[in-house]
């Protein structure tokens, strides 16, 4: 915690209405963010436990320096996930880090599961859980809309909560945080929706004077200079991450047509460009952050006869572009839009939706699976009968739909086709066919993410593919995310928060630390979590890789199979040693 | 020699709002040289392509080529 | 807001910023920022105070002089553009200087500081 050498954490517990709080010396050892939760999640983990049984817990975290300094935005949320069965850890923006930062909380844990749905309030002196059987059911837009209205704490406040797919237990459904940010992968929503848990609301306006306004405020600015002078700030601010969409589809990266391709003949309509000249109408920031890379685009929708229009605004970033759009043969920006907004609507995660509904399409080509169990016949480019597509997921409509409910990995052990179920370790993929890194970076990332160590960025930057140079690069920048994450800083400022910057900012807030007591850090972290990964029984020589990667030609030219298990094999190594080590 | 550079609309605020360049250059030039030379900063060139193949930084232009160049890819 | 509580008030809280930023009205309302616009002709908070606590600023607005402030909250509903808000703990109201250190801190330039005369 700022200025205290504890780590406080609210315990919440939902089925006896009993909350605890604990103040916990030993944790300041993980820093705060990712390493307290990883560390609080083994502690109150049951393996030998279902995902979604009552006694598993959801922590959230935040670090010391959470909100004052700029970019250090996110919460993190672990869990055991229930699409990959294994470790789960998803970071959201908006305001939920400044609102536990002002409520006076490092951590909150939560456990049990409440008698009826029900929503838990934070604030700095109170927590409640409190009657949500009215809003069971509802949209995350709807159910935000009415705690608005009900609860104090307007611009302080934070509100996270699930739509109809985390109550119906959908294994990647999502929690929407204030608007147009989420807790997306891994399936935090179903956590929830199986602790009848629709929302929670934090509100934090605590009294917090600066310890050493001098040093902190230096280095206040000099960070605020460097974020808001360099160039990839202002690609953050201007296109935002669609700009990613040209290069990609120039290079033969962009995953499309359930990596059929790798190039998409619509790409130009779908380019960050495109988005900005057809639908572009806001961009916004999480707390604390001056970039402002939420981009908002809107697009009208005929609700009714007699030209009754109205104007819907979604947020897009890239990964949606090309999950419900390049990855689906969607080919205009406007399409791509309405399913984001279906997606959004419902609680879903934007990528595993697209990408399961990408291996339901080819599986429907393929006729392994027919109309008997889509209802709607799905093809690519189809938007219409995505739309129901994915209405019916989120409600679980019959045994295809649940099935596709539980991810890709899941259908295609039922149906077949798992050579074209585009999963790594069970988490689906991201929109980087870049090359070798982009899948090794997935399949031995802590959470199966492009996130975990940004593999895929490695296939852009080293000039010539060496095994050793990959591996050694992924297995330093894995845990080197443990500590940005402890922060926890916004990954799009990683290339701001050097070794120096973090030592700085730290020790503005009075919490001294030498580079290589950060690295011990990072290290003990990511051990932590490789302990969580194998006492849920993962092993990362029992991951496949879908043999459509190979097939499909990547910006790096074909890949090889044997190769890319090698790689594998070759980190997995790596992490065994680190782990022998004391 | 004459090279044709095309933009992505993105390199607009290094050259005034011009995306197409016909230049005259020394051979043996590379494309990386090229492109620096109409003033795009090296830390942003990501994909170079020349007459749609994906060419090496290095690689070595010939009269008439056609480049076109792609800002690089930000992560998330 | 941020800066504003860091540097006006050696605070990390929100609470305690001068300028208080938020949306007009739900999900999709513009953003406004509710902060002192400095009056000349009529400072509606200096005139109901009755204990000598704001003073004329030179320019237009005005100077808290905390030691005479009793917590009386008068200034806080005198206020039209309900700029002057309540800190509860230091019991007075948070009274913006027009230092301008939150349009440095906006990166985006949606708040600007303006030359004005001596009307004093």
């Amino acid at each position: 915690m700022i200025y205290e050498k504890f780590i406080k954490i609210l315990y919440v517990d939902l089925e006896t209405k009993k909350i605890k709080i604990g103040k916990r010396p030993d944790l300041c050892e993980y820093l705060g963010g990712v390493g307290v939760a990883t560390k609080l999640l083994e502690e109150n983990l049951r393996p030998e436990l279902d995902p979604y049984d009552e006694n598993q817990p959801i922590v959230f975290a935040i670090g010391a320096a959470s909100t004052v300094f700029p970019v250090i935005t996110k919460t993190v949320a672990m869990f055991r996930s229930p699409l990959t069965g294994e470790l789960g850890e998803s970071y959201a923006g908006g305001r939920l880090a400044l609102t536990l930062f002002l409520a006076g909380y490092d951590a909150v844990v939560i456990r049990g599961k409440a008698e009826h749905p029900s929503y838990l309030t934070i604030t700095r002196n109170n927590v409640e859980i409190k009657d949500a059987r009215a809003l069971w059911g509802m949209t995350s837009d709807e159910a935000g809309r009415v705690i608005r209205e009900r609860e104090p704490g307007g611009g302080k406040r934070s509100i996270i909560r699930i739509g109809p797919a985390g109550e119906n237990l959908v294994r990647y459904a999502s929690v929407c945080v204030d608007t147009y940010r989420h807790f997306g992968r891994l399936g935090l929503g179903g956590v929830m929706g199986s602790k009848n848990l629709k929302a929670i609301t934090v509100v934090g306006d605590r009294n917090l004077p600066v310890n050493n306004f001098k040093e902190y405020f230096k280095i206040y600015q000099e960070i605020y200079k460097k974020v808001t002078d360099t160039e990839i700030m202002s690609k953050y601010h201007d296109v935002g991450t669609p700009i990613n969409v040209e290069p990609l589809n120039a290079a033969g990266a962009l995953p499309t047509k359930n990596l059929r391709q790798s190039v998409f003949e619509y790409g130009d309509n779908i380019s960050g460009e495109s988005f900005v000249k057809k639908n572009l109408v806001r961009k916004m920031a999480c707390t604390g952050c001056p970039v402002g890379c939420i981009h908002i685009g809107q697009f009208r929708r005929e609700f009714d006869k007699g030209h009754d229009y109205e104007a819907v605004s979604v947020g897009y970033d890239f990964e949606l572009i090309f999950a419900l759009g390049s990855f689906l043969g969607v080919k205009t920006s406007d399409e791509i839009l309405m399913l984001i907004e279906t997606v959004e609507e419902l609680g879903l995660d934007a990528m595993s939706t697209g990408v399961v509904l990408g291996w339901a399409t080819e599986a429907f080509m393929k006729k392994i699976i027919t109309e008997n169990e889509t209802i709607v016949p799905l093809a690519f480019g189809k938007t219409d009968n995505y739309i129901k597509a994915i209405e019916y997921i989120a409600e679980r409509k019959n045994e295809f739909y649940s099935a596709l409910a539980n991810g890709a990995d899941f259908a295609s052990d039922k149906y077949g086709g798992k050579d074209y179920a585009m999963t790594l370790g069970k988490n689906e993929i991201s929109g980087y066919h870049t090359g070798y890194g982009a899948i090794i970076g997935a399949a031995v990332g802590a959470r199966h993410s492009h996130l975990c160590n940004g593999g895929y960025s490695f296939d852009q930057s080293m000039k010539e593919f060496d095994k050793d140079n990959l591996v050694n690069a992924i297995f330093a920048e894995e845990k080197e995310r443990c500590l940005l994450n402890s922060l926890v800083i916004c990954l799009f400022a990683r290339k701001v928060y050097d070794r120096k910057t973090i030592q700085a900012v730290l020790g503005s807030i009075g919490q001294t630390y030498s580079d290589d007591e950060l690295t011990a850090i990072a290290e003990r972290i990511y051990k932590a979590k490789i302990r969580i990964k194998k006492s849920l029984g993962f092993n990362q020589m029992d991951v496949k890789l879908p043999k459509r990667f190979f097939e499909t030609q990547s910006a790096s030219g074909l890949l090889d199979e044997k190769t890319a298990y090698e790689l594998m094999l070759m980190y997995n190594n790596k992490v065994q040693e680190m782990m022998t080590k004391p | 020699m004459i090279i044709y550079i095309e933009l992505s609309e993105w390199f607009k605020r290094y050259t005034d709002e011009n995306t197409r360049f016909e230049i005259e250059l020394k051979p043996g030039i590379t494309a990386l040289q090229a492109i620096i030379s109409i003033g795009i900063p090296e830390t942003e060139i990501g994909l170079i392509t020349v007459g749609d193949t994906k060419v090496a930084h290095d690689h070595i232009l010939a009269h008439g080529d056609k480049i076109r160049v792609y800002p690089i890819i930000i992560g998330g | 807001m941020l800066v504003c509580s860091g540097v006006n008030h050696k605070n990390h809280s929100i609470s305690k910023s001068a300028i208080r930023v938020k949306t007009s009205g739900g999900l999709q309302g513009k953003f406004i920022s509710i902060v002192c616009i400095a009056c000349k002709d009529g400072r509606a908070c200096a005139e109901v105070c009755p204990s000598g606590a704001l003073v004329n600023r030179a320019g237009g607005g005005v100077l808290l002089k905390a030691d005479n402030c009793i917590g009386c909250r008068k200034c806080e509903s005198a206020c039209i553009m309900s700029a002057a808000h309540f800190d509860e703990l230091e019991n007075q109201p948070i009274i913006c200087k027009h230092c301008g250190v939150c349009a440095r801190f906006c990166p985006h330039e949606c708040l600007m500081m303006e030359d004005v005369p001596n009307d004093l």
